[in-house]
């Protein structure tokens, strides 16, 4: 090794060259941390200075109510956008001639879009039943499939145990839409001569009595497969939904026994 | 303070400066050490002592104004510069190739020590800054070379120890 002093200072040489090497692993280890200390300290003091002694009682009960504010300000806020949402909601139903629920999605069962299953906060004891239609502002969600006394079980339209008469918009075409094991929208059963393109917009019908009022939108058109055989024209939807992120749904209550549709 | 010590700090200052422009401006590969290009030559024509306090202290400014953490730049030059010491120990004390290999291994080892000890998660990092690091040291060889050719050869070199 090379002497880290000249000459007869190698001794010192080497032993200042250990000393700064412990000097930079002792700074290394807890520099980081001392150096943030000291300036947190310093930091501390000079506000003391500038805006007055953190550690009286005034200056504690102060920043406990800054801190109690700035949380009912943020509960504020979040109040603030829920009434928006809910008044929107409100907008929507107002077409509806059928009493309505709000409810919150408590549980989905996520992953596996297919079969999906949301469980609701609203129950027997809000006037759910079997068959009630839940939707959204943005279009259709699903219909009810169980009912307890305080929750209920909602099966979205991608479930293949759903099927929903639907019309095309703007060419009329009728015809069934339902979902695969995949959870794939579909609308099949259509006229083949009819004129459907992607983006035209696809809505309930009250055909025939059906449990879904006429006229919520179900999705639009995606995509359509050429040279299909048979008598019958089918194509693919994106739902108006999102089911992986809807939060609340309107339920809307089965129509009064003095038969209104 | 003597005039020399001052010119001394002048150019450790002047060198950690430009370390910094360039290390902002260029990217890692594309950087020469100049601060231990200084450091060394400091070490050889100035005072032994710039081999300890010297790399010590100018470490803990560079890393202080990089904001690492403090202490591992100071390691990084102090290692670097007792190890190209001990390399250059090996060789003739008063030859360019020596010199060069000394400028050579203290920008690898100043670079691998840093690495390691400020790369997160540790070791995992290594690998790809490998390559970088060659660049490194090839290019600050290269730098030593042209201020070697531009100044003469024999201004860079160790001086004949001082009477005393």
């Amino acid at each position: 090794m090379a002497p880290m002093g000249g000459g007869n200072r190698g001794g010192s040489g080497r032993g200042r060259f250990y000393l700064y090497l412990a000097v930079s692993l002792l700074l290394l280890v807890f520099g980081g941390g001392a150096f943030s200390g000291a300036a947190g300290w310093l930091g501390a003091r000079f506000a003391d200075l500038v805006a007055g002694d953190s550690r009286r009682p005034e200056t504690a009960r102060l920043r406990e109510a800054v801190t109690a504010l700035s949380l009912e300000n943020a509960r504020l806020r979040e109040a603030a956008l829920k009434s928006e949402r809910y008044r929107r909601m409100l907008g929507i139903t107002r077409t509806v001639s059928r009493e309505t629920v709000a409810g919150r999605v408590l549980y989905r069962s996520e992953g596996i879009v297919a079969g999906m299953e949301m469980v609701l906060d609203r129950g027997r004891e809000d006037g759910v039943e079997e068959g009630a239609v839940c939707m959204t502002p943005a279009g259709l969600v699903g219909v009810v499939d169980r009912v307890d006394e305080a929750t209920c079980v909602a099966l979205p339209i991608t479930n293949p145990a759903v099927q929903v008469a639907a019309a095309v918009y703007p060419s009329g075409a009728m015809g069934i839409v339902r979902s695969d094991a995949r959870g794939r929208m579909d609308m099949v059963h259509v006229d083949i001569a009819a004129a459907v393109g992607p983006g035209d917009r696809v809505y309930t019908v009250s055909a025939g009595g059906t449990l879904y009022p006429a006229g919520i939108l179900v999705g639009e058109v995606s995509s359509l497969e050429e040279g299909q055989p048979g008598l019958e024209k089918r194509f693919r939807l994106k739902p108006a939904v999102e089911m992986e992120s809807v939060e609340e749904v309107i339920i809307l209550l089965p129509p009064a026994a003095d038969g209104e549709t | 303070m003597t005039a020399g010590t001052a010119g001394s700090l002048a150019a450790m200052g002047l060198a950690i400066a430009g370390q910094l422009l360039l290390e902002a401006a260029l990217p890692s590969r594309a950087v020469p050490n100049i601060y231990l290009l200084t450091l060394i030559y400091l070490c050889h024509n100035r005072h032994p002592r710039w081999r300890t306090d010297g790399a010590f202290w100018s470490g803990l400014v560079m890393g202080a104004m990089l904001s690492q953490p403090p202490g591992a730049y100071s390691l990084a030059a102090l290692l670097a510069v007792f190890l190209a010491f001990s390399v250059r120990g090996a060789l003739a004390r008063r030859s360019s190739l020596g010199m060069l290999l000394e400028v050579a291994v203290a920008s690898l080892v100043f670079d691998l020590v840093a690495v390691l000890l400020l790369g997160r998660p540790v070791l995992v990092s290594l690998p790809a800054y490998l390559t970088p690091l060659a660049w490194r040291a090839v290019l600050t060889s290269a730098v030593f070379l042209l201020v070697s050719l531009l100044s003469g050869f024999a201004r860079l070199l160790p001086r004949a120890p001082a009477r005393r």
